[in-house]
This record gives C-alpha cells, structure tokens and sequence, in this order.
C-alpha cells in the first residue's frame, strides 16, 4: 500500500525564510511520522527562480536522504526572476526534480506496488496534449502531477492565483491518470472527474492574504488493489500544518468616535504563524481615531502573530457627525437590529452581511447628506 | 452680515444707501417709511417671486422698477421661513407658526435632525431597495443578471464545444480505425488481383497449347479427309440410274415370277377343291349305292313283312336300323317320324314302335342280336360317311330315309322309295363321273403353270446376277451403301475444301506444312517454358477473367471509399486539432467571467437587502425628539434666566403656543396663553432665538419690529439684555426698528457699538 504525501505552493522565500523553511520542516516531519513513499511536490515550491537559487541550500540539507522519495515538479513561480538562470541546473540534493516538458513518466515500486508518475511540469500552453505519445498505463497506479489550473474546477475561489495556464481535464483521463496531484490554486479543494480523483491541496502555508482556512498536504493511501475502478481510490486525506498558520480577517465597524469593536475572543484562537488581517470599517468623526486605534491594536496583538494587517480604507471621516442626531439616532436603531445567533448558536452569514452593509450605506448617505448641507 | 442695503425707486426711498453694523437701530416715527425699510430689507434677504403672494404684494405697494440690494449677498432664505423665524415684529409675537407647510417640515428635521431628513433618507432606501424596473439599480441588477446569465451560456457553450471536441476525437479514431479496415481490405484485393492475373496467364498458355493442338488436329483431320476422298474417288461419278436399271429388272422378273406363283398356287387350290368334290361325289355315289341297297332291303323286308305279316328274325334289325335311321336323322326328323307313324297308323305306329323296341331287347337270338350289332355298326359307318361329305348327301339321305319313313306305311312307298333311291344313285355315279373328268383338266392346267414358272425363274436368276456383279465391281454391298458412298464423296470433297481454305486462313496465307511445323515448334516453346500440359477449360477461364474485372472494379469502389476516408479524417483532425489547449483557457476565462458575475450580481443584492433593512430603520426614527424639544427648552430658560422669576422652569413639549409651559413656584405648568402679555412676549421671543439658532448652526440674521411693545420697562430692558447675549454669544446680526425714542435711547445704552438710523433723514 504505497503513501504518497501531495502537497504544493510553498512560495519559499528569502524574505520569509523562517516560515517558509519552517512548514518546509513539517511537510519533511510529516512525510517521516506518516511514513509515506512518496512526497509529490507540485509546483511553486520556491515563490522566485531566485529564491530557488539562495535557498536550494537549506533545502537541500533539510531534505537530507530520506526513506521517502521526494518528487519536486516546478511551477510557475519558479520561472519567476529567473533571468539567465536554469533550474535543471540547480542542485536539489536527494529531491527527484521532474523539469522534462512536456511530460515524462516515471515507474516507481516502493510500498510493493507498481505506481506510475507522469509529470507535467508547468508550460506555457498544453495545446497538442492529444499527440502525446504517453505510454499505455502498465502498472495498478498512476498518478499525474502537474501545475496549473484544471478547467472545470471551481478555479475562482477565494484566492485568485494568475500566471498558469489552464489545462483541460481530459489530459488526465485521457492518459489514464487515477490520480491528479496538481498545484497552483492555493485553495484545497478536491473532485472526481471521470473516475479520477483530482486535488488541490492548496498553499502549504498562507502566503499571501485571502488564503483563509488550515493549510498543509494530502495524504493518499494507494490500495494494492488493482486500479480501473472508480472506488477503488479512497479520498486524499487532509493534515493540517501547524507551523503553516492561518489567514483570518475580521471587518470591523468603528465607532463615530473610531472605537473599533472588541478582538479580544477572537485572539484567543490565533496561533504564531497566523495572518490577520483587520479591515476598519465605518465614518468616524475625525481620521485620526481611526488611526490611534489601528496604532492600538497592533500595539496589543502585532507581536503575537506572524503578520497583522490593518486596513483602514473602508473608514471615512466626517467631523461633526457625532453631533448629529439623527446619525446617533440611526446607530441605536441599527445596534438595535443586530441579527441575534439562531438555535444553533450561530449567526446567519448573510444577515450579519445585510446588516453591516446597511449600515456602511446609511453612514455613506449621511457624509453625502452633511457635506451637502456644509 | 449684510453690511450694505441700497434702495432705488422702493417708496419713499428714490435713492437711498444705509450701511449696517453688528445691531443697527432704525428709527422712525409712524410714516417716517420704517414699514418700508423693513419690505426692502425682506425683498434684499428673500428675494420673493413676483407670482408669488409676498411678491406680488411688494410689487403692488411699490411698483415694477423698486430696488433693494444688500451687500454682501446673503445667503437666500424663503419668505415663508424669514416671516416666521427670523422676523420677530409686534404684531405676531406669538409661536404658533403655519402647520404643514413645508419650510416648517424643513425647520423641524433641522432642529430635530440636525438638517437631516429620516424620510428623505427612507425614501432614498425605499428607492434603493424596490424592484421598479425604472430605477437604476435595477437596471444595474439586471444587467449584472443578465452579464452572469451571458457568462454561464459562454461557459456552457465551450464544455459543449469540448466536450463535442472530445466525441470528434473519438470518431476520428473510429474513422482512422475503419481506413485501416479499408487499406487491409485494398491490400488484400489487390493481392488477389496479382493472383488472378498469373493464373490469368498461366491458363492462357494452356489455352494457347490446346489452341494449337486444335490446329494440329485440324490439319491431321484434313489430311485424313484427303486420303478418304482418294478411296471415294470412283463414287464421284454418280452411276445410280444405271443401278437402278438392273435393280428394276430384277425387280420385274420377280413380279413376273410371283404372278405365276399366285396363278399356280390358285390352280392348286382348284385341284385340292376338285379332288375334294370328286372324292364327295364318290362318297355320295357310294352313300347313295347303300341308299339304294339299303332301300331295296328295306322293300324286300317290308313285303315281305306285309306279305306274311309275319316278319322274321330281321325285325330287329330292321327297327334298329329304323331308329338309327331316327336318330341319324335327328331328334326333330325322329319326333316327327314318330308324329307321322302315330298319325298315319296309330296303332300299327305304336306297335311297330314298341315292337321294336321290345322285340330288339328280347331278342334271344345272339345271331339275331350279332346281325343287328353289326348292321348297326354299318349304318353307323354310312352316317359317318354321309355325315362327312356335306349337305348334299345329307339330305339325299334324309330325304330318302324321309321318303321311305313317309311311305313306311305303304308297300308302295317302301318300293317307291327303293326306286328314289336307286336314281339317285345313277344321278351320284353321273356327276361322280364329271367330277373325275374336271378333276384331270386342271391337273393338265397346272402341268403348264409349273413350266412356265421355271421359265421365269430363270430369267430372274440371270438380271440378279447382273446386278450383284455391278455393285461386286464397286465394292458395295447394296445400292443404299453405294449411294451413301457417293454422298459420303461429296461431302468430303466438300469438306476437304472449306477444311483447307479454314486452315490457311489460320495459318495467315502461309503454307500448311510451313503452318504446321511452325504450330510444333511453339508447342515445343511451351513445353520447354514449363507450361502444364493440362488447366482449366475455356469456361473456366473465362470465369477467372470476369472475376478480375469484378476484382479490379470493386478495388476502384474501395479506393474511392478510402479517398473519402482520407478527407473526411482530414476534416475531423482539422477541426479538433489545437482545440484542447485553446478550449480548456476559455474554459477558465469563462469560469472567471461567471465568478466576477455571481460576485457583481451578489453584491448587488447585498446592497438591495442592506437598503431594505436601512428603510426600516429610517422610518422608524421619528420626530417624538423630546432630547431636542428639552435642549430648546434649556436654552430658552437660559436665555429667560432674567425674565422669568427665580425657580421657574420652562417646558417645551411642541411648537405651538399651548406646548410652551412654564413651572411656578408652586409646580404648577402654565402655558403661554396663561402668561401676561409681557411675559409670553418675552418667552415667544427667546423661543424663537432658540430655534431660530437649532434652525441655523452659523451666525444668521434678526429683524425685529417693535417687539417690546407690551413690556414694561423692566421686562424692556431684560428683553433687551437677552437680545444682546445672543448677539454677543453667537454673534447674529440684529436689525431692531422702533418707533419709540425712548427705547431708541435706551438700546444705544445696552448694545455697545450700535449703529443708529433715522429714517427722517433718507425719506
Ligand atoms: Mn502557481
């Protein structure tokens, strides 16, 4: 029962080294405790071709010669600031680097059983996919690596990663893959399509923001039995990454008089390695509430996490507006109106949505309202 | 602060220029033109229409060409607003202001509202958040609606276009698939063509050979019909007639001898005819010498009989040979004899009868018995006789027996009888004699015949002989044969004819030697190349040739499927060739496109429901404004402070007179109406410098008219002072006009700095 461990879009780089280079370690800890065969890396492993070049290095050493066998297909990162510079020529110690394009296949047998890999490193179109000449699949598994976007996947989601080119889904089916192990969309979602099972397992860490929910790798436990069915595969399983963080954004209203609402529960749940990001939201009386409390908040919690964003574009200011009566009046009825958690002890998504909105448009329509009478 | 008013044509003032201060006092006595200035400066801040009321009430009490400019420019305010607020004159000290008009909506969102309108703000919602089709955002949720609907048919359309691609792929496979099948098929045709044309050629040679062995057999049969005409030569001259001569003598010596055969053998039968008759005739002769013997007896006996009566031992003879006369003579002969004797002598009949036949059985006499045994036999025998020859004697015999039966009875009968008898026997022994005579001249007859025969026998013998000598000279058996011999001749010289001219035409005008050794020397050819000796026959190999033309069209039909193949696969790779790569990017564009939609369209919706939820909001919040309503009245006390006796309080719960209430000492509210004149006058003013304020945040501008009228002077100078608080404090611009000197007098004491005018001066 061959293990592979799937994962992609790592984004090493110099600039965040220590927590890249620290997942990088819990993808190694991981692969090791899990016991796997097989590490199939696919693609972004390095957010720049020259990030590749300073940190191959500490990749190497970490990588060390494992029990496992570490396949690094590239991607399209790789090829960023890349200038004269060639991959294939870097050393990536014990890592199996599959750079030949369009595709090549390799034969594995650890774990007892035959498995295939066809890789497809990232290219800048796959027309003409159909004339590959890809052997007939000759062992019980294969599993297709490649970066890039699969059309019909949901590709939208909440993070919106450009620069790869789509391919379609019958190149997988087509060439018999049982599994596709793909990188590029940084958010994990997984589908059969025509008997395959087809993963995104999504960034290895947060690297950017919108990358909201856990991170780590897929674990694909391979039976012995032969392939062909369309159960014969079981669903990838997800391990989460500690040391990979979280991305978490709250929007919060200010006050008039730019008093942001409390954090405090929420940061309980925060970890090192989190993201946060923080959107102000609201008109206030005068800007510079907004920014002292901004200047507050990342006082208090800055420190206790990897990066702590505070957006304050969505807050307008207009003086005088504390005075208004109709704006306090309008704030009691609206506070007034809050949705209240339903039986199961959560609020509705979309009414909390409805009512945060309205009350951006109604303090829109008051500063458009008062700069008229001024 | 309006620092200038200048006057042209308004009244009593033609051209008139005033400058105001921060209070300015106007001064005039009644008709010194103080309601003038107090229109010119309304028309200076207002600026009423002329359609409307106040407007054409200017325009009435002063004329078309007035005019009235402040400088700077105020701000304008609506008369409506300008009367009620920020006028205060004598005449209407009171706060009861024009309900529902729409300047007072305006001042009651201003002073409740800060100048915010909740039901502008609702209606602004209600708008934002109604389905009317007229309105913008719908229109933009529409068209957001209608770009994802747009987007999802895009996408639709290109899974369709690839997965239509994809069915393609597979039906070139197919297609690829069948022109294989058809090459294999073309392949497989064309070998069996390849084979059918040597065995084609293979069977040709055969035919070839046995083609020239037809010849060579053909040749062989003329040369065998040359040595047959040879042996036929000497029929070639027909000689049959002359056959047919010697045939017909033969032939007529046979007739001859035939006719005399038929004449000797019709002698012949004359002869055996006249031997017969003579031998009758001799029989009859004898039969009737019996007769006549017989007869004679019979007389002798029956005369004997008669004469004595006493027959002797002959009866019985005589009785049998009586009854075997009956029974010779037959039953009907018998019953009538016995008729004839019953009749003619009954019992001389009856006894001869019984007699008879008693006397014959009991004859004891064996000689008598002998005699009669033996006469019997005889008369038997002579029955047989007369039986035998014929009728003739027959009935000479019956007739005579008849006779002498019939004259029985009489002795002349039996005697007459006796003598029939014996002429008939003269007559048998004549014509016995004649017969015998006959008898020998055709026998004399028959002796010349037979000479004659052997004469023509002769004859006969010779012409045969002639004959077979002939056909002996031409070697043939009969006439037939030699006719067929001749014929036989002819056909062949016939055939020798057409035979040689069919061979030289074969043999292309050459000689027939020349052709025929040339024939063996290709057979050789053949032999030496190795050609079997034996193949199909000609039908055969007329089938293989019909199964090559059939082969080779059919390859053309095939190739002309293959040809069609090849374009119609030419045309599917072309369609779906660099279709993949392409389709799964604008796959993906379109994904984007329908997520940027959905996106677009949810926000949209969002914004529609966040402005139904702010609509209920905005209706809800009121104009119960009991904070706003408490602050007027805070200020209002504030501004009293002087006023109003120690410990009073005021309490506005509206806008109208009856609303204002003011606490005693004691705690009991009274409202304004309650109040002496003095008094309401006071708190209406400081009413409406409170609102007047709430009304306008920034510094605005008062007119008051003899305001003070009803105070005393006390209550004057209180008045006064609030006044200049306010003007102090907030620093409005005041315009105060009086009619009365003394208060003139005592507002330059209490407002520093003002500006007096006497309107006596400009009139
Ligand atoms: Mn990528």
């Amino acid at each position: 029962m061959p293990r592979i461990l799937h994962a992609a879009d790592l984004h090493l780089s110099d600039a965040e080294k220590d927590h890249g280079l620290a997942v990088f370690a819990e993808l190694i800890e991981t692969a090791l405790r899990e016991r796997v065969d097989y590490v199939v890396f696919c693609g972004d492993l390095f957010n720049t071709f020259a990030d590749a070049e300073k940190l191959r290095a500490d990749f190497r050493r970490m990588l060390g010669a494992p029990p496992f066998e570490f396949l690094y297909l590239p991607g399209n990162h790789e090829e960023l600031q890349r200038g004269g510079g060639d991959l294939t020529r870097l050393d990536f110690g014990a890592a199996t680097v599959l750079h030949t394009r369009p595709w090549e296949l390799l034969r594995r047998d650890r774990g007892g059983v035959a498995v295939e890999f066809l890789a497809i490193p990232h290219q800048e179109q796959y027309q003409g996919y159909a004339d590959w000449p890809v052997p007939a699949k000759a062992a019980p598994w294969r599993i297709a690596l490649a970066h890039g976007v699969v059309a019909g996947m949901a590709y939208r989601g909440p993070d919106d990663e450009g620069g790869a080119t789509a391919i379609d889904a019958d190149l997988f089916t087509r060439f018999r893959a049982d599994y596709a192990a793909l990188g590029h969309i940084h958010g994990r979602r997984s589908q059969r399509i025509g008997g395959a099972i087809f993963s995104y397992p999504g960034s290895t860490r947060v690297w950017r923001r919108n990358e909201t929910g856990p991170r780590g790798a897929l674990l694909l436990e391979l039976p012995s039995a032969s392939a062909g069915t369309d159960t014969g595969l079981p669903e990838p399983r997800f391990i989460p990454f500690a040391s990979a963080g979280e991305y978490r954004k709250y929007i919060l209203p200010l006050t008039l008089e730019g008093e942001p609402a409390d954090l405090e529960a929420q940061s309980k749940a925060w970890g090192a390695a989190d993201y946060i990001e923080v959107a102000f939201t609201g008109v206030v009386e005068d800007e510079r509430s907004a920014a002292a409390s901004a200047d507050r908040l990342r006082a208090r919690y800055a420190a206790r996490v990897r990066a702590l964003d505070i957006d304050r574009t969505g807050v307008s200011a207009l003086p005088g507006i504390a005075s208004q009566p109709m704006v306090r009046q309008f704030l009691e009825a609206w506070e007034a109106r809050a949705p209240r958690p339903g039986e199961n002890g959560c609020v509705d998504v979309s009414a909390q949505a409805i009512w945060i909105r309205a009350r951006e448009l109604s303090l829109n329509l008051f500063k458009a309202n008062l700069e008229r009478l001024a | 602060m309006i620092e200038k008013l200048t006057l042209t044509g308004f009244g009593k003032f033609k051209e008139a220029v005033f400058g105001l201060a921060g209070v300015t006092l106007v001064y005039g006595p009644n008709e010194a033109g103080k309601t003038t200035f107090f229109d010119a400066l309304f028309q200076a801040i207002c600026r009423p229409s002329e359609t409307k009321k106040s407007g054409k009430v200017l325009k009435a009490r002063y004329g078309a060409g007035r005019g009235a400019l402040a400088e700077p420019l105020p701000v304008p305010i609506s008369d409506e607003e300008f009367l009620n607020l920020y006028a205060i004159r004598e005449g209407d000290l009171r706060l009861e202001l024009d309900k529902g008009t729409e300047w007072l909506e305006k001042l009651k969102s201003r002073l409740f509202h800060g100048g915010l309108d909740p039901s502008a703000f609702a209606a602004e919602f209600e708008k934002r958040s109604s389905d009317s089709r007229t309105l913008t955002h719908t229109r933009e949720l529409e068209k957001a609606k209608a770009t994802l609907d747009q987007a999802r048919r895009e996408l639709e359309a290109k899974k369709q276009e690839r997965n239509s691609v994809l069915a393609r792929e597979k039906k070139l496979a197919e297609a690829e698939a069948a022109l294989q099948e058809t090459r294999k098929l073309l392949r497989a045709g064309a070998e069996e063509a390849v084979r059918l044309e040597s065995e084609i050629a293979s069977e040709e040679k055969i035919a070839l050979r046995r083609k020239w062995n037809g010849y060579l057999a053909r040749l062989d049969e003329w040369q065998q019909s040359g040595t047959e005409a040879e042996t036929l030569a000497p029929f070639r001259l027909d000689r049959r007639e002359e056959l047919k001569s010697l045939r017909d003598a033969t032939v007529k010596a046979g007739a001859a001898i035939q006719a005399e055969r038929g004449k000797r053998d019709q002698q012949t039968d004359l002869i055996a005819q006249a031997k017969v008759e003579t031998r009758g005739m001799r029989e009859a002769k004898e039969a009737a010498a019996i007769r006549s013997a017989a007869a004679a007896k019979l007389a002798a006996s029956a005369m004997a009989y008669l004469a004595g009566k006493k027959p002797r031992g002959g009866l019985p003879v005589w009785t049998i040979a009586a009854m075997g006369l009956a029974i010779g003579l037959g039953g009907l002969g018998a019953a009538w004899l016995a008729v004839k004797l019953a009749v003619a002598s009954a019992a001389a009949g009856v006894l001869l009868a019984v007699s008879a036949f008693i006397l014959g059985s009991r004859a004891a006499s064996a000689q008598a018995r002998a005699d009669a045994a033996a006469a019997l036999a005889r008369w038997k025998d002579e029955w047989n006789l007369v039986a035998g020859p014929g009728v003739a004697q027959s009935t000479a015999l019956v007739g005579g027996a008849s006779v002498g039966a019939v004259n029985l009875a009489t002795p002349e009968g039996f005697l007459q009888a006796m003598e029939t008898a014996s002429r008939e026997k003269e007559n048998a022994e004549a014509r016995e004699w004649e017969a015998a005579r006959r008898l020998e001249s055709l026998q004399d007859g028959l002796e010349k015949i037979t000479a004659t025969l052997a004469g023509l026998t002769e004859a006969e013998a010779l012409a045969h002989r002639a004959e077979k000598d002939w056909l002996a000279r031409y070697g043939v058996e009969s006439a037939e044969s030699y006719a067929e011999r001749v014929s036989r001749c002819r056909q062949v010289d016939s055939d020798l004819g057409k035979r040689r001219a069919e061979l030289e035409t074969l043999a292309g005008g050459s000689d027939l030697n020349a052709f025929r050794v040339d024939l063996h020397r290709k057979l050789l050819a053949l032999d030496e190349a190795g050609v079997p000796q034996h193949g199909q026959d000609e039908a055969a190999l007329q089938r293989l040739r019909n199964r090559r033309r059939e082969m080779l069209k059919e390859q053309e039909i095939v190739g002309g499927t293959e040809r069609g193949m090849i374009a119609d696969r030419e045309g599917l790779a072309g369609e779906i060739r660099g279709a993949f790569g392409k389709l799964a990017g604008d796959m993906v564009a379109w994904e984007k496109a329908v997520a940027d939609a959905e996106e677009e369209v949810a926000g949209k919706e969002l914004d529609k429901r966040a402005a139904a939820l702010a609509l209920e909001i905005f209706r809800s919040i009121g104009y119960g404004a009991d904070q706003v309503l408490a602050g007027l009245s805070g200020e209002m006390e504030a501004m009293l402070a002087n006023i109003l006796p120690a410990g009073r309080t005021v309490s506005l719960q509206g806008l109208e007179d009856r609303q204002i209430q003011v606490m005693d000492a004691g705690g009991g509210m009274r409202s304004l109406d309650q109040l002496s004149t003095g008094t309401r006058h006071a708190m209406v003013l400081a009413a409406k410098l409170a609102m007047a304020r709430k009304h306008r945040p920034g510094p605005g501008l008062l007119v008051l008219d003899d305001p003070f009228l009803a105070m005393d002077d006390e209550r004057e100078t209180k008045a006064m002072e609030m006044l200049r608080e306010f003007h102090v404090r907030h620093g409005w611009q005041i315009v105060l006009l009086t009619k009365s000197p003394p208060l003139a007098v005592k507002a330059e004491g209490i407002f520093p700095g003002l500006r007096r005018i006497d309107l006596a001066a400009f009139a």
